[in-house]
């Protein structure tokens, strides 16, 4: 455990300045650097019934560090609202800017905060977060972090996420980025890295992220740091020693991979451990990239292994699941991920929500898929048309979305609100398969959506 | 043997009470019939409000983002109202009211709202939807001013401000209910029956509370028309039953058009409703009908049979919305209940002089304290670090870790409460609302007593 006290100051070197180019300096997109669309991805029109922004997506991945304080610099609800996602009542601050700050600036403010957390708190690491307001009246949180950071002995990291910059998930890419540029490369790892990787995900929750674990323990590998995961500050800080980045279900951190790669060195690769076909792929990359006997030979065993064993659990879901027809609501950033999943039960995607999505895991959708089914852009509208055009037996949804789904009367599956939402791996397809069967056949449903006997 | 009023001393904020002005303003659009509200800002500022939206009536409403980016915080923004004001109207052809929320970014950027109103009522609106009818409203909540209350009041202010207009007298009154659930609503609509006065709800949010039906209708959204705001000009009279949200349009149409103004008390508990009762008899010159009268006696009942032995001397803390956590201290006190702790998420420099917190003030006869400009920090440091004892916490859903880390009693009230079902459905006001509210606190404090074995068996014998 570091201490205040034995931080030493040389190791305080203050990070290079924070570059927009950056965040966009990569080939990982193929709309990228291509002449037609200048820099990014589609952007969302306005006027659409959409989701979060790049402070949100910052927060959610960063929050789960152990240890560190997060001060937002901003008014209160863009922190408010964020932290609803959170599970623990962990204090988390804001600055509250008022009109006078605005006009006058909040500098002094700032630091007044960064100083009470640091005497109060003492967390190894304060974040600070850059929203909407304060980046219009320009603060230079980067300045003022680098001066308080040799002031107080603390590590402190500015975190570039105004939320006008895009949405969440490329809050994602700049905190992962502010990581790299800061605490990546402080210290070497105490554990042995022979085997050791780094995960890379957002928005886990803490069941999943315990079964990754557990995952990479039995084929013998060891977690150095898990990102968007609660990892201690150490743990991150030792992050460059790994032999391989895993990112799961993580499009918008290619770019940060990929500096990580031209900085130390360690090679990426991109997973998915959704549902057992996908998890055997992602093993078998891993492997390939170990190049390693030994790692080869553990991992092809468990996937023999469970495979065995999940055919004999899943029988009884292939009958009940087969020819069903699905759609999927999904705000989160890999609707995609569940395509395989469901159709390893026989079920039919019908239509999937692509509206957080990038270009490339929209083409992803789309080749799962085999173009077929419908893409919905804003599902508010557009989900409603689908279902009377054709049936649907169920949904999966999150809480954003489930009412757009009990409103057309069709049984639903709130990924957010289940009780033991562990979807990874051999085990996670069983874990899908019950909870699905158990929505689908919930005998409520019988009763809300069916007339009442006298209409019929 | 003191009661004071002051602000937080602490700079900053740790767990706020409060979200910002843009989620009153959008708090109150969706109260309307036909109406999805554009907020002027980053996606951020939508997408966090519905999510509380969504937590709260566990149903999801429809509000737009102009989805902000970086070039437009350089450039200026007006174009995306502009495009966003035509793909709403293309996409959803019901719509006929867009108010116009800005927000903390546009209102520093300086975008002309009102410019772009005028350049789309005589471009856009003319050219692409010619015979549509759409009023585009501007609401003015930058964020880094008041909070969500002082919000829901300026955006009541502007909708009434942009609709209501003078024609006949139409004899109703209009009764503003301030940030309510729908429970209140339909309990305040029932007293309006009894007494068969004829009025305006602002905002008719009953329905939120919507029914699955077998024809797949039933959308939440709010049931109060553009003619219902047209016609606040009208009335008799209007009852704006929170001082904070609310207040400002009953002046503005009392100052304007003439239309005679009572502001407050929010009809909390049984004192506060016959006050409300009251009003209504003189504004409308109708009888207070015997009905009632035993209505309030089964109140009175059930307060009664808890009153002295349950929750005499119980200390309790209080946060949220001002009007709230004044009425429900006045409530508890009735109760013979000692609210020891308010506090109020906000500054306003009105508070200082509410006559309520002034009558608190000059009344209390322990030691109380009414922290403005709050955080929930204020609780929790207070419980554990300046031994604060507390019997029982009331407020919404994020002050509960205070109360679970405490081990305290804690009953739910106010916006959001998102982690007990359906509590939107119950009111807190009218007589129905004191007897919900004297036995959910009964029930809390009786399962607490069961939870730490402290005196259960008294309810062996009750």
């Amino acid at each position: 455990m570091i201490t205040l006290s034995s931080v030493t100051q040389n190791s305080m070197q203050s990070p290079p300045r924070f570059l927009f180019q950056d965040l966009f300096d990569d080939t990982a997109c193929s709309h990228i650097g291509s002449k037609d669309k200048k820099t990014t991805c589609e952007r969302l029109q306005p006027g659409s019934c959409v989701s979060g922004c790049a402070l949100e997506g910052a927060f959610n991945f960063l929050s789960p560090i152990q240890g560190c304080a997060h001060l937002i610099h901003s008014s209160p609800t863009c922190y408010n609202a964020s932290r609803i996602q959170k599970k623990d009542g962990t204090e988390h601050f804001c600055t509250t800017l008022a009109l006078n700050d605005l006009i006058f600036g909040a500098e002094e403010k700032l630091k007044m905060q960064i100083s009470h957390i640091a005497k109060t708190y003492r967390p190894r690491v304060i974040f600070i977060y850059m929203t909407c307001v304060s980046s219009l009246i320009g603060e230079d949180i980067e300045r003022i972090a680098k001066s308080m950071q040799q002031e107080l002995g603390i590590w402190i990291v500015p975190v570039m996420s105004a939320g006008f910059l895009g949405v969440a998930n490329f809050g994602v890419r700049i905190a992962g980025m502010a990581l790299l540029k800061t605490l990546i490369g402080l210290k070497e790892p105490l554990i042995d890295t022979a085997y050791a990787i780094n995960l890379w995900g957002y928005g886990l929750s803490e069941t999943q992220r315990m079964s990754y674990r557990i995952l990479f323990e039995r084929v013998g590998m060891r977690i150095l740091a898990f990102f968007g995961g609660d990892e201690a500050v150490e743990a991150i800080m030792g992050a460059h020693k790994a032999k391989l980045n895993v990112l799961i279900n993580a499009k918008s951190l290619t770019p940060v991979a990929r500096k990580f790669e031209e900085r130390y060195g360690v090679a990426y690769v991109e997973t998915s451990f959704f549902g057992a076909r996908a998890t055997c792929d992602a093993l078998r990359v891993i492997a390939e990239q170990f190049n390693d006997g030994a790692v080869c030979r553990k991992i092809e065993n468990m996937i023999h292994e469970k495979t065995k064993a999940l055919q004999e659990t899943c029988k009884a879901f292939h009958t009940l699941f087969s020819g069903k027809k699905v759609a999927i609501l999904l705000n989160g950033l890999f609707s995609w991920a569940y395509i395989p999943l469901l159709e390893d039960f026989g079920m039919h995607v019908v239509a999937i929500s692509i509206e957080n999505l990038n270009e490339d895991d929209k083409e992803k959708a789309v080749d799962l898929l085999l173009g077929k089914g419908r893409f919905m852009y804003d599902p508010n509208v557009e989900f409603e048309e689908i279902v009377n055009e054709e049936p649907i037996d169920i949904v999966i949804t999150d809480t954003d979305h489930c009412a757009i789904a009990s409103r057309a009367h069709i049984p639903f599956f709130n990924i957010d609100r289940c009780s033991n939402p562990f979807f990874i791996g051999f085990e996670g397809e069983a874990a899908f398969a019950t909870e699905l069967s158990l929505t689908l056949q919930n005998p409520v449903f019988n009763i809300v959506y069916q007339n009442p006997p006298w209409q019929e | 043997m003191s009661c004071d009023l002051r602000a937080k001393e602490r700079s900053g904020i740790i767990n706020p009470i409060f979200t910002c002005q843009p989620c009153g303003a959008q708090y109150v659009s969706i109260g309307i019939k036909d109406c999805i509200a554009i907020v002027h800002g980053g996606q951020g500022c939508v997408m966090f409000v519905r999510m509380l939206f969504a937590q709260h009536f566990k149903d999801n409403f429809d509000i737009a983002s102009s989805s902000l980016h970086e070039d437009s915080a350089v450039f200026g923004a007006t174009g995306r109202v502009e495009t966003a004001v035509d793909v709403l109207l293309a996409r959803y052809p019901h719509v006929r009211v867009i108010p116009i929320i800005t927000t903390c970014s546009t209102e520093i950027i300086g975008d002309d709202i009102e410019g772009v109103i005028n350049k789309l009522n005589n471009g856009l609106l003319k050219e692409k939807y010619a015979g549509r009818e759409v009023h585009l409203v501007p609401v003015h909540t930058p964020s880094f001013k008041g909070s969500m209350i002082s919000g829901y009041d300026v955006a009541v202010e502007s909708l009434v401000k942009a609709f209501a207009e003078q024609t006949t007298p139409n004899g109703k009154i209009n009764l503003i209910t301030g940030w309510v659930n729908p429970g209140d609503v339909t309990a305040l609509k029932h007293l309006l029956a009894m007494m068969q006065i004829d009025a305006t709800v602002l905002f008719e949010i009953e329905s939120f509370d919507s029914p699955l039906m077998p024809d797949k209708s039933g959308v939440s959204h709010g049931e109060t028309t553009v003619e219902d705001l047209k016609d606040t000009a009208n009335a008799v009279g209007t009852i704006a039953l929170n001082r904070y949200e609310g207040g400002k349009a009953a002046k503005y149409l009392e100052k304007k058009f003439k239309v005679p103004s009572v502001i407050g008390p929010s009809p909390i508990g049984i004192r506060n409703t016959d006050t409300f009762l009251k009003q209504l008899q003189t504004m409308s010159g109708k009888p207070i009908p015997e009905a009632l009268v035993k209505e309030r006696g089964i109140a009175i009942d059930a307060i009664t049979d808890l009153a002295h032995m349950f929750f005499a001397d119980k200390r309790v803390a209080i946060f949220g919305a001002p009007d709230l956590v004044i009425s429900l201290a006045e409530f508890c006190i009735d109760m013979e209940m000692k609210p020891v702790l308010l506090l109020l998420g906000d500054d306003n420099s009105g508070y200082k002089k509410d006559d309520r917190i002034k009558a608190l003030q000059a009344n209390v006869d322990w030691d109380m304290e009414i922290i403005m400009n709050a955080d929930l920090w204020e609780l929790d440091d207070r419980i554990k670090n300046k031994g604060l004892k507390l019997d029982l916490i009331m407020g919404h859903s994020k002050g509960r870790w205070a109360a679970i880390d405490n081990h305290i009693p804690m009953v739910r009230v106010g916006f959001p409460t998102y982690d007990r079902a359906g509590l939107y459905r119950h009111p807190v006001v009218g007589y129905a609302g004191a007897i919900w509210l004297a036995e959910e606190i009964a029930n809390t404090l009786f399962t607490d007593m069961e939870y730490k074995r402290n005196k259960e068996w008294l309810l062996n014998v009750w």
